[in-house]
């Protein structure tokens, strides 16, 4: 049995993250859930929030997304989400990146919270 | 002499015609390089969403759930009335784009006539409107200027008179048809019944562990899931589509500017060929007076 995930994250413009990963972490509707290999087969919707997960060399890697749904597998995982922007940056990018997710989340009730998440995450 | 001028007439004429199917293929393929990559990074997507949508209405068949959402995949239910959606140009120059579609199109409407059901059409494009108003057949509902600039809201706001129909029980079925991409030389026309979701080719991929909605709110859950999949499945025939479209129309001009060259090479020959004609004409004519003058 692999004891890794592959997860793979689309949006109507592409596919933005595909690998294998230790663990998930989705913002899912009715709150807050975490993925490790051999879950159960599952499908729910997810809202504006954050995807957090351990990739294979042990980077933690993260993204915004603003909705979406999420199939989950014993081996797999497939996030299909409507925008997504991935939170990194460093210096004067920072100020760049927080723009492209406020843009994200203009539609998105209580925005304010991830924003203020992602930039404890960036500083 | 006066053949002479007509032909000089028809040779520019024809060149004119050159230069300006070369224009429009020139166009198209620039308009096809967006449409293209457009079409492309959303064929994943959709691809995904519909294999979701495969497996939940697979693990939804044993335990049947009501309302709208279980109409939605319920596919054992009589069919008397199906909604017949389908994607053409608002323009026309582009080969048997469009004739193909609409061809389909008639196929299929006499096909479930012949069985005795009824018919709705929800037409999307100015060439299929016009086609079928000429013809004379009831068209339910129309669209003219979302194939030329595919819009998801607008896509959305065509698409959702069909669904509520469907859930009001006046029709029994969606297929939603379009002529889309599959290379720079070959569109391939695509029918995708859309309603109730077609669980019939992808029972033999599910593998044994069953999906499980999340039980906080099956219907809530369902519901968003097939919205998007039907609005999205309308928007990506419609990008679809219109790469399909600038790819037929690059090829249908290329040919075009192909037929133009052959016909003035064509011209030319003949205009030389009268030239020459005319000279020896004129020569014979001088050489006759110079002997009579004898």
């Amino acid at each position: 049995m692999s004891n890794k995930l592959l997860l793979e994250i689309i949006t109507p413009n592409g596919l933005i993250f595909s690998g294998h990963v230790n663990n998930i972490r989705f913002p899912g509707e009715e709150g807050e859930f975490g993925v490790l290999p051999e879950h159960t087969s599952i499908f729910t919707l997810l809202k504006g929030g954050i995807i957090e997960f351990t990739k294979e060399n042990g980077s933690i890697e993260a993204l915004v997304i603003n909705a979406g749904n999420v199939t989950v597998d014993k081996t797999s995982v497939i996030a299909l989400v409507d925008g997504a922007v991935a939170i990194e940056g460093k210096g004067s990018d920072i100020a760049k990146s927080l723009n492209n997710i406020r843009e994200l989340l203009k539609d998105v009730t209580d925005s304010n919270l991830i924003i203020a998440s992602v930039e404890s995450r960036l500083s | 002499m006066a053949n002479l001028k007509e032909i000089q007439r028809k040779i520019k004429s024809v060149s004119g015609t050159q230069k300006t199917t070369r224009a429009m293929k020139l166009v198209s393929t620039a308009k096809l390089r967006r449409a293209e990559e457009l079409a492309k990074k959303s064929s994943l997507y959709a691809k995904k969403l519909n294999e979701v949508i495969s497996k939940i209405a697979a693990s939804i068949q044993d335990s049947k759930a009501g309302g709208v959402e279980g109409l939605c995949f319920d596919s054992t239910r009589t069919v008397k009335r199906v909604a017949i959606v389908f994607v053409t140009a608002d323009k026309g120059l582009c080969g048997a784009f469009n004739s193909q579609t609409i061809k389909t199109v008639i196929r299929l409407i006499k096909d479930y006539e012949s069985k005795g059901i009824a018919i709705d059409l929800h037409i999307v494009g100015k060439k299929g409107y016009e086609y079928f108003k000429y013809n004379k057949r009831e068209i339910k509902h129309h669209v003219i200027g979302l194939s030329s600039s595919p819009d998801y809201d607008k896509a959305v706001h065509f698409v959702a008179s069909v669904v509520e129909d469907f859930s009001n029980k006046r029709v029994d079925k969606v297929v939603l048809i379009h002529n889309g991409y599959k290379n720079m030389i070959t569109q391939e026309l695509k029918i995708n019944q859309l309603l109730p979701v077609d669980v019939s080719n992808i029972q033999q991929q599910v593998n044994d562990s069953t999906l499980e909605i999340e039980a906080y709110n099956e219907e809530v859950v369902l519901e968003a899931l097939l919205k998007k999949y039907i609005e999205y499945n309308m928007y990506y025939s419609l990008i679809d589509s219109l790469a399909a479209e600038h790819s037929a129309r690059m090829q249908a001009m290329d040919s075009a500017t192909n037929n133009a060259k052959e016909m003035v090479k064509g011209l030319k020959i003949k205009f030389n060929k009268a030239r020459q004609e005319s000279i020896t004409t004129e020569l014979i004519e001088i050489i006759s007076g110079v002997e009579s003058m004898k």
